[in-house]
Order: C-alpha cells, then sequence, then structure tokens
C-alpha cells in the first residue's frame, strides 16, 4: 500500500495484492455468507412451517358472545324444584321439550311443554312466534290437561338428525321431526315485500297463523339471490306400545297408571329405537319401523317391542330412574337415578352361558356413578349414543361407558365404568347437558348460567361463557334449563330459568385433538382401560377417531432400533475390519463397493424387502433366527482353529487369501443355519399330541363348574388368558374353554393332522401361540445373555487360573482356548436352560417380549433392510473416523508388541470414538426418517409392541399413507403434521446429543 | 540357519543391478551365494567376520582410481557396498545380526545389502544424512516396515540367534522383545499410568502390584518419576514435550525389552530434556542394547559404544565411537563426521 512508503524495508520487494484478487475474495465471501444464511434460513423456515400448521391445534376454542333474546314464554312460571331435563318433566317448569336452530344460525324454533311451537328469530330486535304444535295436548305435566286431554309426559330429540320422540299421559307415544328447510329465490318472497334488504342483511317472513309455511328468516346473499330458512315440524300418527307384562312385584314399589314417563330415541341407518318406561315401572325397548301407507298419506309408526327386564328400585329412592338410555345399538338400557347408581341392562351374549335370545335386555349390572353425597343432575349421551354424559351437583361431569373387560362378570363380558372425568373451577351444579351432532363434543350449563363446551376424547375446553355475558339476567334466574349447539355446531345456545335465550359464535379450532390426547394414553369409548391408539378414520361417522402419536412414536423407534441393532455392529466392525486388519489394497476396493451400496433407491430396497426378503424370511424362519446365533459361534469356532495352525503356514497367507476363508466360514455358518434350523425347530417347536388335536379340532367342551378356579372370574375367554392353563390340557377354541379329545391314530383325525401337516414342527405356529411352551422363545433369548455372562466370569477367573498351567501362545494356548471355547458354549447352553425353566415357572411367556405372534412383513425384514440402507453410512463415517487416527499411535502400539486387534480395541477406538459415534447418529437418523422401506416392508399397523415378528407404523411412513387422503387444514392433516414435528423433534434431538457426546469424546482426543 | 530370505522373488529379477565382476561382492558367511543380488557366485570370504563385509581390509579396489573410491563408484553403478568394518567390533557378542539386508519401497531400494551386528549390552549410534536410510534400518529390526503397503526386503536378522524373517516368525512375539521410541512423541490418549504399563496391559497382566512396580522402576529409569508421580491417573497429553518422549521411553522399556530402538528421540527437545535422555541411555548402557539414530554427532559421540555411518541406503563404515569420530577409515566417513559433506 502506497502510504506505507513511510517506513520502508530496505530490501523488500513490495508486494501488491491485485484488484481482481480482492474482488474475488470479496465475492466469494458474499457468496458463502449467502449460502450459509440461506441454509439456516432454510431450516429455521420448515421448522417454522410445521409449527406453523401445528399450533393451531394446541389452541383452545373460544365462544364469543353475540346477544341475549328475552322469550317470556320460557321465563318459570315456579321456581323450579330442581334441575331440568328434557327427561324429566317435573312440575311447572316452562324449559322447552326439544330446541332447534337453524344452520345460518338465524332463528330457534321450540317445543313447549304445551304442546305448542315457539319460534323466534335470535337478532337484535327479536320476532317471536307461538303457535299450535302436536295437537290433542291439553295442558303441563300432572296427571292431565284441564281440557281433559293427553298430557306429554316424556320428550327426547336427537339432534343430529332432527328427530324427536314425545311420550303421552295416555301410554301412547308420537315421533316427528323438526327440521329446517332452505331455498334460494331471485324474488324477495312477499311476506317480506315491503323490507328492502341490503346484502347480507336479514328479514322475518310472517306469514298467516297457523300456517307451517309461515315462518321463515330471508336473508340476501352477497349474489343478489334471497335465501329463505323455514322450520319444518312433522309428526307421526300416535302410536300405542305393546307393553310386556309388568314383572312381578313391580307394582307394589310403582304407582300405578298408563302415562310414558321416559323415553329415550335411537334413530339410525340400520335400526330405530325407543326405549320406554311407563308410570307402573314397565319398561320396553321398541324396534321402530316407518310403514307408508298404499295410496299415500302420513307415515304409520310401526313398533316391534322387546322386553326390558326392568327391575323398579327398592332401596329407598325412586322406583323409576330419573334418566332412562338405550344406547345407539340397542344393545344396552341404561338407569340412571339422581344419586348416581345407574343399573344397566344387556343384551347376553350369544351362547354365553346365562343367555337366551328371546330375553331381550337383561339386568347386567350396578354401579354407582359419583360418590355418596353427591346428586347427578344432568344426563345425555353422546353423538354414537355408547357414551353416557352426567353432571352432578359440584359441577364436575363424567363420561361412562360400557368397556371391554376380562374379568366382568356379567352377560355380555362388559363392565360400566368412569372413564373421563372433568372436574369444575366453579363448582356450580350442571343443570343442563347438550351434545353436537357431528363430533363428540357437548356442551354443559351450570346453575349460575355458565356454559362450559368440551370435547370428550380430547379433553379440550372449546368455549366458555363469561361472567358478563349474564349481565342481563335476573341472578337467581340464570340456571341454564336447555343448551344446544347450531347444526353446524359454529354457535351454542343456552336458555335460563328465566327465559333469556343466550346465543354464541363458537370457534371450536380443532377439537378433536389435544397435547394430552395425542401424547398420553387416552380411554377410548369400548376399551379396556386408557391407551394409545392410531385410528383415522373408522367406518361409521359416530366412532371415536383416536389420534394417539405414541403408537407412531414408538414405531419410529422400534423400526430405529432393530435397524441399528443389525446395522451397527456389522457396519462397525466392517470399518475397523477394512481399515486396521485389512491389507490397504485390498481395503482400497472394498471400501467403494461398500459405499455404493448407500446409492441404491430405498424404494428398491423396499420392493426387495417385501417381495424376496419377506416371503424368504417366511419359508426359512429358523434358520433365519439360527442365523444369529450360529455364524457368530462358527466364526469364533473358525478362529479357535485358525490359532491352531502353526504360525509358519499362517503367516504366509496374505490377507486376500484370510478375506476367502472369512467369507468361506460365514457362508458355512449361513449354511449350518439352514441346516441346523429343521433339527432346531423339531427340539424347540414340536407340537404336542395335545396341540395336534386341538389345531384338528378334536375337542370336547369343558363345563363352566369345572374351569380351573383361575378362569372362573372371566365372563369371555381367550386364548391369552387361558395360556397358563394350557399345561393342565385346557385350551380355548372359538371362545371356550376345551379339552383335547381323541386319538392322533384316529383315521379321521390323522387325515387332517396329515392334510394340515400339523405333526409337523412349526415356528410360525408357535409364536402364534398355537403350539407348544414359552420355554423355547426363552431358551432362544436366553443363549446370547448365558454366553456373555459366561465369557463375563471366564474372563475374571477362569483364564487367570488356566494360564498358570498353560503358556500364552503355542499349540498348547491354542489347544486350551478351543477347550475353553467349547466349555463356556456348553456352559451357556445349560444355563440358558436353566434360565429359560425358571422364567417359565414364573408364569412369564416369551411370546409377550421380542416374539410373538407372525406376520409376513414385520419389524425383522425390516431391520435387515433397512439396515442394509444405513450400513454404508456409517461404515463409511466410521472408516474415515479409524483412517483419520494418528499412524504414529498404530506404530507405538505395534511395536510395544501389541497385536492388530488389541491396536485397533486399546488405542484406535477410544479415539476414533467419537467419529463412529456421530456415524451411529447419522445412520439412526436415515433410519428414523427412511420412509419406503418401512412402507413397503411392513404391515403398517401402528402396535406398541416389541415384537419383531409383527410390523409396526413409524411417523414418516404414516405421512406417507395419510396425508393425501387428508383434507387440508382439518385435524387430521394438522396431527400428521405434528408427526412430521415430532420427526423432525426426535431427529434434532438425535443430533444434538450425538453432538454433545462427540464434543466431549473429541476433547479428549483433542491434543494428538 | 537360513541366512538369506528373499521376501519377495520376482522383485530380484527386475531391480536392476550392474555387476562389476571386479567389484568385491559382499559375502556372506555359509550364506547361499547366488540369492544375493550382487553376489553374482563370487562369494570370496574374508576374515573372520564371515558375513560382515569389508572387515577392517582396506581392499585395494576400495581405493579406487584417479580419486574416485569404490563408495562413489558403487552409488554410481546403483550397487550394494561392502561396509567397512573396524575389527574391534568383530569380537564382541551380539544380539542382533543383520545379514544383507535390502530393503524396497515400491520400486525404489532404500536399503543396499546391509551387514552388520549389534553388540549386546552396548549403545549403537545410527549417522547419517537424512533419507540415507537409518529409520527405515530400524524399523526393519521390529518388522514395523510390515505395515507400509509397498515394502519388500531380502535378506535376513537374527535376533538371539533366531530370524526375524523367517515365515514361521510370530511378529508379535519379536517386536515384544524390542521397544521403540519415535522421533515424534507418540503417547497414547490415556492417562500416564495406563500408557507405560501399556505392554504389560496387552499381555494380559491385571495383578495392580505387579502393573505398579512396573510403572515406577520404568518411570525412574526414564528420570520421570518425581514429575509425575503425583498425576499418574491424568491424561498423559497434558504433559510437556520433553516429558511425553521420556514417556514414551518408559512404555518402551517398561516390558523389559532386550533391545531398545531410538529414531531420533531428541530432535524435538530442548537441551535439557535432551541431556537427561542421554543420561537415561548411558544408565541402562550393559542392561539394554540401545540402537540409536541422530542427528547430532555430539550425541553420538557423547552416549554410543561404536557407531555406523550410512549414506544413501549403504552402510558406509561401523566401528568404535571414538575410532569413527578420531581416526575413520573412509575419505566419505571422514568428510561426513568432520561436517565437509551430507
Ligand atoms: N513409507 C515410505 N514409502 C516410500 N519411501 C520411503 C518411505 N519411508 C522412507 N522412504 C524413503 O526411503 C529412504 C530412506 O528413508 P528414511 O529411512 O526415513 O531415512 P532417514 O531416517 O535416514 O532420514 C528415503 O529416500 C525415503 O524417501
Ligand atoms: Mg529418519
Amino acid at each position: 500500500m502506497a502510504e506505507h512508503k513511510t517506513n520502508p524495508a530496505p530490501n523488500a520487494s513490495r508486494r501488491v495484492t491485485r484488484s481482481s484478487v480482492r474482488f474475488v475474495d470479496a465475492m466469494m465471501k458474499a457468496i458463502v455468507t449467502v449460502g450459509g444464511v440461506g441454509v439456516i434460513v432454510a431450516v429455521t423456515g420448515i421448522l417454522l412451517y410445521l409449527a406453523g400448521n401445528v399450533l393451531p391445534l394446541l389452541t383452545p376454542g373460544a365462544a364469543r358472545f353475540e346477544r341475549t333474546v328475552k322469550v317470556e314464554a320460557l321465563a318459570a312460571k315456579t321456581t323450579p324444584q330442581g334441575p331440568a331435563n328434557v327427561h324429566t318433566i317435573e312440575g311447572g317448569n316452562s324449559a322447552p321439550l326439544i330446541m332447534a336452530v337453524d344452520e345460518y344460525r338465524a332463528s330457534a324454533t321450540m317445543l313447549l311443554r304445551d304442546g305448542r311451537l315457539l319460534w323466534t328469530t335470535i337478532d337484535q330486535t327479536p320476532v317471536i312466534v307461538n303457535k299450535p304444535g302436536v295437537e290433542g295436548v291439553g295442558g303441563v305435566g300432572g296427571t292431565g290437561g284441564a281440557d281433559g286431554g293427553k298430557v306429554i309426559t316424556s320428550a327426547t330429540s336427537i339432534s343430529e338428525v332432527g328427530a324427536f320422540a314425545l311420550g303421552f299421559s295416555d301410554g301412547t307415544i308420537q315421533l316427528g321431526e323438526l327440521k329446517y328447510e332452505t331455498e334460494f329465490v331471485n324474488e324477495l318472497p312477499a311476506a317480506a315485500q315491503s323490507k328492502k334488504l341490503a346484502r347480507g342483511e336479514r328479514s322475518a317472513l310472517i306469514g298467516e297463523e297457523g300456517t307451517q309455511g309461515g315462518w321463515g328468516v330471508v336473508e340476501r346473499t352477497p349474489l343478489d339471490q334471497y335465501r329463505v330458512t323455514k322450520p319444518i315440524f312433522t309428526l307421526q300418527n300416535p302410536a300405542t306400545p305393546e307393553w310386556p307384562e309388568p314383572a312381578a312385584g313391580a307394582a307394589a314399589a310403582t304407582k300405578p297408571g298408563k302415562a310414558v314417563v321416559r323415553i329415550d330415541y335411537r334413530n339410525s341407518v340400520l335400526a330405530s329405537y325407543l326405549l320406554l318406561m311407563r308410570e307402573d315401572g314397565v319398561a320396553a325397548l321398541e324396534r321402530v319401523t316407518f310403514v307408508r301407507p298404499l295410496g299415500g298419506g302420513k307415515p304409520r309408526t310401526k313398533l316391534e317391542s322387546e322386553r326390558v327386564a326392568f327391575k323398579p328400585r327398592t332401596d329407598g329412592g325412586s322406583a323409576i330412574p330419573d334418566w332412562f338410555f338405550v344406547t345407539g345399538d340397542g344393545s344396552n338400557a341404561l338407569a340412571l337415578w339422581k344419586d348416581g347408581r345407574l343399573d344397566r341392562y344387556a343384551r347376553a351374549l350369544k351362547g354365553g352361558a346365562t343367555s337366551n335370545d328371546d330375553e331381550g335386555l337383561i339386568f347386567a349390572e350396578t354401579v354407582k356413578l359419583v360418590e355418596s353425597g353427591r346428586t347427578v343432575t344432568a344426563a345425555s349421551m353422546l353423538l354414537g349414543a355408547r357414551t353416557l354424559i352426567i353432571g352432578d351437583d359440584r359441577g364436575t361431569i363424567r363420561g361412562c361407558f360400557a368397556s371391554r373387560q376380562n374379568t366382568a362378570s356379567t352377560p355380555d363380558g362388559l363392565k360400566f365404568v368412569v372413564a373421563h372425568q372433568f372436574t369444575s373451577v366453579i363448582p356450580s351444579p350442571v343443570t343442563a347437558i347438550a351434545t353436537a351432532g357431528r363430533d363428540r363434543r357437548f356442551v354443559a350449563g351450570h346453575e349460575d348460567g355458565s356454559l362450559i363446551a368440551r370435547h370428550m376424547t380430547s379433553h379440550k375446553v372449546l368455549g366458555e361463557s363469561l361472567p358478563k355475558d349474564l349481565a342481563g339476567i335476573d341472578a337467581k334466574a340464570r340456571a341454564v334449563t336447555v343448551a344446544a349447539f347450531s347444526p353446524k355446531m359454529d354457535g351454542l345456545y343456552a336458555i335460563s330459568t328465566a327465559g333469556v335465550l343466550r346465543s354464541y359464535s363458537l370457534d371450536a379450532k380443532y377439537a378433536d385433538a389435544s397435547l394430552s390426547s395425542l401424547f398420553t394414553p387416552v380411554w377410548y369409548e369400548g376399551d379396556e382401560g386408557p391407551s394409545s391408539t392410531w385410528q383415522s378414520s373408522a367406518g361409521e361417522d359416530t366412532a371415536e377417531i383416536k389420534y394417539s402419536l405414541t403408537p407412531l412414536i414408538f414405531g419410529t423407534l422400534k423400526a430405529t432400533v432393530y435397524a441399528m441393532l443389525f446395522a451397527a455392529p456389522i457396519a462397525i466392525l466392517a470399518a475397523i475390519y477394512t481399515s486396521e486388519l485389512l491389507h490397504p489394497r485390498v481395503r482400497n476396493r472394498v471400501k467403494p463397493i461398500i459405499e455404493t451400496m448407500a446409492s441404491l433407491p430405498s424404494v428398491v430396497l423396499g420392493f426387495v424387502a417385501a417381495m424376496i426378503v419377506a416371503p424368504l424370511a417366511r419359508d426359512i424362519l429358523p434358520g433365519v433366527l439360527m442365523g444369529f446365533f450360529v455364524v457368530p459361534v462358527t466364526t469364533l469356532a473358525a478362529a479357535y482353529l485358525w490359532q491352531m495352525i502353526p504360525v509358519r503356514f499362517r503367516s504366509g497367507l496374505g490377507s486376500g487369501v484370510q478375506l476367502a476363508l472369512v467369507s468361506l466360514v460365514t457362508v458355512i455358518g449361513l449354511s449350518l443355519a439352514i441346516g441346523l434350523s429343521r433339527p432346531l425347530e423339531k427340539v424347540l417347536f414340536q407340537p404336542s399330541t395335545n396341540d395336534q388335536l386341538v389345531l384338528a379340532g378334536a375337542v370336547k367342551e369343558v363345563p363352566r363348574e369345572q374351569w380351573p378356579e383361575g378362569l372362573k372370574a372371566f365372563a369371555s375367554l381367550s386364548s391369552e388368558i387361558a395360556k397358563p392353563y394350557r399345561e393342565q390340557g385346557f385350551y380355548v377354541a372359538g371362545g371356550k374353554l376345551v379339552k383335547p379329545e381323541g386319538l392322533v391314530s384316529d383315521p379321521a383325525i390323522a387325515e387332517i393332522i396329515r392334510r394340515e401337516r400339523l405333526d409337523e414342527p412349526s415356528m410360525r405356529r408357535w409364536l402364534d401361540g398355537n403350539i407348544g411352551t414359552p420355554w423355547a422363545g426363552w431358551f432362544l433369548l436366553m443363549v446370547p445373555a448365558s454366553f456373555i455372562l459366561v465369557a463375563l466370569v471366564r474372563g475374571r477367573f477362569i483364564d487367570p487360573w488356566v494360564l498358570r498351567f498353560v503358556p500364552r501362545t503355542g499349540l498348547k494356548a491354542a489347544v486350551s482356548e478351543l477347550t475353553k471355547f467349547v466349555f463356556s458354549l456348553v456352559a451357556s447352553l445349560l444355563l440358558a436352560y436353566v434360565l429359560a425353566n425358571a422364567l417359565v415357572g414364573m408364569g412369564l411367556d416369551s411370546r409377550e417380549s421380542i416374539f410373538g405372534s407372525f406376520s409376513q412383513r414385520n419389524t425383522l425384514v425390516v431391520a435387515i433392510v433397512m439396515g442394509f440402507a444405513i450400513i454404508p453410512i456409517i461404515y463409511t463415517i466410521s472408516e474415515d473416523a479409524l483412517s483419520a487416527v494418528p499412524g504414529s499411535l498404530r506404530s507405538a502400539s505395534l511395536g510395544c508388541g501389541a497385536t492388530k486387534w488389541q491396536t485397533a480395541l486399546r488405542v484406535v477406538l477410544p479415539i476414533a470414538g467419537s467419529g463412529i459415534f456421530s456415524a451411529c447418529m447419522i445412520g439412526l437418523g436415515r433410519a428414523a426418517g427412511e420412509t419406503m422401506i418401512v412402507l413397503m416392508a411392513t404391515g403398517n399397523t401402528p402396535t406398541t409392541s416389541w415384537n419383531i415378528f409383527e410390523g409396526m407404523r413409524t411417523l414418516a411412513a404414516n405421512i406417507a399413507v395419510e396425508l393425501p387422503e387428508a383434507p387440508s387444514g382439518e385435524t387430521h392433516y394438522r396431527v400428521l403434521f405434528m408427526g412430521g414435528l415430532c420427526l423432525f423433534v426426535m431427529t434434532f434431538v438425535i443430533n444434538t446429543v450425538a453432538e454433545v457426546i462427540r464434543q466431549r469424546f473429541r476433547k479428549r482426543s483433542a491434543a494428538l | 540357519m537360513p541366512t538369506m530370505q528373499t521376501r519377495s522373488g520376482p522383485l530380484q529379477m527386475t531391480t536392476p543391478l550392474s555387476v562389476n565382476p571386479n567389484d568385491r561382492s559382499t559375502t556372506s558367511g555359509g550364506g547361499t551365494p547366488g540369492q544375493n543380488g550382487s553376489a553374482n557366485g563370487s562369494a570370496s570370504a574374508t576374515a573372520a567376520g564371515g558375513d560382515v563385509g569389508g572387515v577392517g581390509v582396506l581392499d585395494k579396489n576400495q581405493g579406487g582410481a584417479e580419486g574416485v573410491t569404490a563408495f562413489a563408484e558403487c552409488i554410481k553403478a546403483g550397487r550394494p557396498f561392502p561396509a567397512y568394518t573396524h575389527e574391534s567390533l568383530l569380537r564382541e557378542d551380539h544380539v542382533i545380526h543383520v545379514k544383507d539386508f535390502s530393503l524396497y519401497y515400491g520400486q525404489a531400494r532404500a536399503l543396499y545389502d546391509i551387514a552388520m551386528r549389534f553388540a549386546r549390552g552396548k549403545t549403537t549410534a545410527l549417522i547419517g544424512p537424512s533419507g540415507c536410510g537409518k529409520s527405515t534400518l530400524l524399523r526393519s529390526i521390529n518388522r514395523l516396515n510390515d505395515l507400509i503397503d509397498s515394502v519388500r526386503c531380502t535378506g535376513d536378522m537374527t535376533l538371539n540367534g533366531t530370524s526375524v524373517y523367517a515365515p514361521s516368525v510370530d511378529v508379535i512375539d519379536i517386536r515384544k522383545r524390542i521397544g521403540m521410541v519415535f522421533q515424534k512423541s507418540n503417547p497414547f490418549p490415556m492417562s500416564i499410568f495406563e500408557n507405560v504399563v501399556y505392554s504389560l496391559r496387552i499381555d494380559g497382566e491385571k495383578r495392580k502390584g505387579v502393573l505398579q512396580d512396573a510403572c515406577e522402576r520404568a518411570l525412574r529409569s526414564a528420570a520421570l518419576w518425581d514429575e509425575v508421580k503425583d498425576r499418574l491417573k491424568e491424561s498423559a497429553l497434558g504433559m510437556s514435550g520433553g516429558q511425553q518422549q521420556r514417556l514414551c521411553i518408559a512404555r518402551a522399556i517398561a516390558a523389559e525389552p532386550e533391545v531398545l530402538l531410538m529414531d531420533e528421540p531428541c530432535s524435538a527437545l530442548d537441551p535439557i530434556a535432551t541431556l537427561k535422555v542421554e543420561e537415561f541411555i548411558r544408565q541402562i548402557a550393559g542392561r539394554i542394547t540401545v540402537v540409536i539414530v541422530t542427528h547430532n554427532m555430539h550425541q553420538a559421540a557423547r552416549v554410543s559404544h561404536s557407531t555406523a555411518f550410512m549414506y544413501m541406503g549403504r552402510l558406509v563404515e561401523y566401528g568404535p565411537t571414538a575410532d569413527i569420530f578420531q581416526n575413520p577409515r573412509l575419505p566419505e566417513t571422514e568428510q561426513y563426521v568432520t561436517g565437509r559433506f551430507g
């Protein structure tokens, strides 16, 4: 630089950096900076995108208060005696029996207790009309109308289909529909001609009093059409149910009469059911069909009755239950009292010991749903009508259903349980519960006027009312008597005792998934207990969707762990072999070959896995399994034999010959494994005579009295439960406990056995639990463990002792080593035998460990094939790490007289450890994210067992399978993104941990 | 006793060796003439040394004509050179006997028919300019050259009379009897203690007492005990350069080898550390046979009993240290030790 002239070095020729060099320097710096920042931005962007798609899942919903509408007719004339409910009509409560809101949330229609219909617009200036609805209804409640007509004594409605059912004091029932009809017209209807509507503006349409079509709301759409929404109220003809003879003693407990005091209605595509209870305690389940008379006219309601063996309560409570529900499939009737007692009546299991098809619903069990001292104040059935929601006087809500329980002594093997519980912050009694028509959400209204909408599965709060919403309502008359969702579930309505209708708009966001439901076990409807299940689609709309990511995370881990167990040892040992033991010339040829394996597309590997490896592994399954034992043993044995060859011959062989010999030994090992698999199968998996008889179907049923004690508690049997009793000759076939009967020599049986090859040993039948005892599996599992144990003991105690008599080198030493090896092999087999017997003695079944029922596309196949996908990565990086260890250390170690293997193990490996560790971690990351292989080579069943003979579903495969079917922006879609985020986080955590550990390692060897 | 082994047969054919019938061939006592790359059938035994070339006798031919020495001619012709070995050395009891040993890195020949003996319990210095094959010769003694891909060699060595290069030899066994210290200190990334007892550990020694004794003895010999006795469990990598090199020395002698090979052990050390190493070498003299490569003439003079001068893969002159430095027989040696060449 020119300025530096002041201080010239006498002899220095002035060196100038050319401007082009400076320019390139600056440019490269800029490009590298842009590139680096770009990568960081891209990764952060992906993370943010994932998070952005997932975040809405986790945000709670919100209910926004809109307005109140005062409906004088709904105001309680008298103070209500107790909480109101559509099912219980007590005294002069003025709450509507049925309430429906239209799709556009413009108006509400209600059926009142006096049979009249009330219609109101839900806006600032409500238009309220009231007109006769149900004909022939005289008065309200009590024994009869003032005009002598019948009285509505019970009512129920099904919000999802707009159907309802009414029970009358004269013992008749009537079905009907309260729906809305929407039509688009180009001209403003005549009834509203006087109005001039702006776009989006609404107006009530009032026709003449008494005409059905006269009411409605008209709205001018943005397309300048007029949308008219009208309530349609239709009634079937009244029908008289057939009542069974009252049960003996029932009349004594109940008051005589024929009024239908409890009614519940289920209406599904398959069948419709009505559950009825008469004042005198006679109950009936009616199967409903609609018969359209020839020649037109109103359809006739046809009822086919089935007995419900209802027993009125005699222990002091009211004889008649306060609520009476039928489940969606008509299989259960639930009688619920205010003190929380629930009597369940169920259809007995077909073929069960005590059942008889003609019996209808028989008593199944009594359960107590709330703690004593609490009172049930509201109850309703959730969508699908399997889950009962009850609210108590302290604001707690419970979700209950009949769950499958092995030990249930009920006729249908189910047990009614409280599976969900929601405790309220404000302990105000629950006065109304309403369920939604499209998903499993429900809303609870409390005595203090508060409303909380929740989702049963996810426990998410979807919306809550605020105290200020109640400002205009009399403080003593705030109790919610009726609550309702709008048909699209975007609105929430509550009527309070004061006759005020509150309207909320509901933005529930993604109701059916929450952090807890995604990651912690959920007690799904009907299940034995809380579980983590992934079932993102179901046959029916009413079925519970199960979004638990746990099985998918588990599946990812399972695939990864097994693949790593297979790949990591092979890859690392191969790397050590090539870098430390193999002649450099051979190494330079082997390494690229292994590396080209990395370039195999995973879809090809997946194809190979599914089409070749899976069927092959199935056919030679015992051989494959044997390979894991036989190959290492043969290799070891070969190594010991090798030692016995005089050095003179050994050292003359180049490493190429050695490599060939090792390959030969491996091939010998593999063929030995295949060859030995048959005898091994015979030893371990030979079916006993009993097994053969049972498989051939030669059995006789064991009557319940002769069941072993341990089984008597079970209502229904599965092979799982009965397995411990197989020793005693008990088997389960077709859900029954059986004992084999007959002789294998019987020609008929022998023929079956021969045809089905039942007498041949079969590992698959053993895995499926059909033959044999758990012993075989334990033995196989214990062999490696015992071998390690024996080797440890040998190294610690035997070896030093032997060294006193035998020299360290030479033929004698080699012979002693081989002898020791053979002895430890025998010792470990014996130890495994003993351990396996001990484990069987403890009643543990090896088929619930890494063994289990067999499916062709299983984890073993995935482990092997995915192992092949990650071996090259682990190998290459490990090899590089090993090669990077300074040769001077190798020389030092070898110079001390260490063998190559000692050098590798004691000096090279500890230094290269960090590199090998990162290699494994990178392999792990690859395995965790691998999609095609798992997709093609497993059944993609989202299970959570370590069974190596079963498939799994990984997060990545799950996304690949389901994303195309998940509607964009819906819960399912976002849950899949959540899965992606989990995968991202998992790999991120793995890599971070790996990096931290690696840095630690590296510090240790940094000074080299 | 196989005195000469052909490690790689074909190479002998491919190595171009111009053989001058006039030239005194190297001889191999009881050896097999003809196998020797340069023998060409003229196996004329000389003096008592038998297989040691140029024993104390200055051949007329060696003088050369018109000022061109025989050595220079050998170099020019790419031929081995029969070294001039002082007679006094031949009488000594030897541990290592190098017999016409040649070594090739691929096609390049690094050692030319080296024939010499290392006396028991004595220290021998190998001197010579860089690249003359000193390290190669040293590494050949414990067969560390085997690790290098392209190495082949002919000839043989014996250790206490048993061949080092015979096929039936267990290399590991040989190396267990020979310790080695390298030019650059190379402690393992382990504790000081583990470094020192490494040789014992690989032999399967597990008794704590034995290990501790060996460790202390070796560290004391290497004059390191006092400095590190309190931090035996610390990493060896935290030591200073001089300490690390002495640790490597301790490691090399912990298993009490018969021979200690040292390849420029002091080249990276400061003068004080160098003094300590030299002191160590003087102390073990008599117990362990030491072969030390050094560039430092003074060091060679201070520590060694005999000195061998090598040049371009040939052993030139081998004699008692005093003679080599004060009374060299060959002009090349004289030029080198007086600093006029090399
Ligand atoms: N690993 C090797 N591969 C090829 N040539 C080598 C190798 N090591 C040394 N050489 C060559 O062998 C000759 C002798 O080297 P070396 O024994 O290291 O010399 P010195 O130790 O006397 O300086 C040199 O010419 C050198 O280039
Ligand atoms: Mg050197």
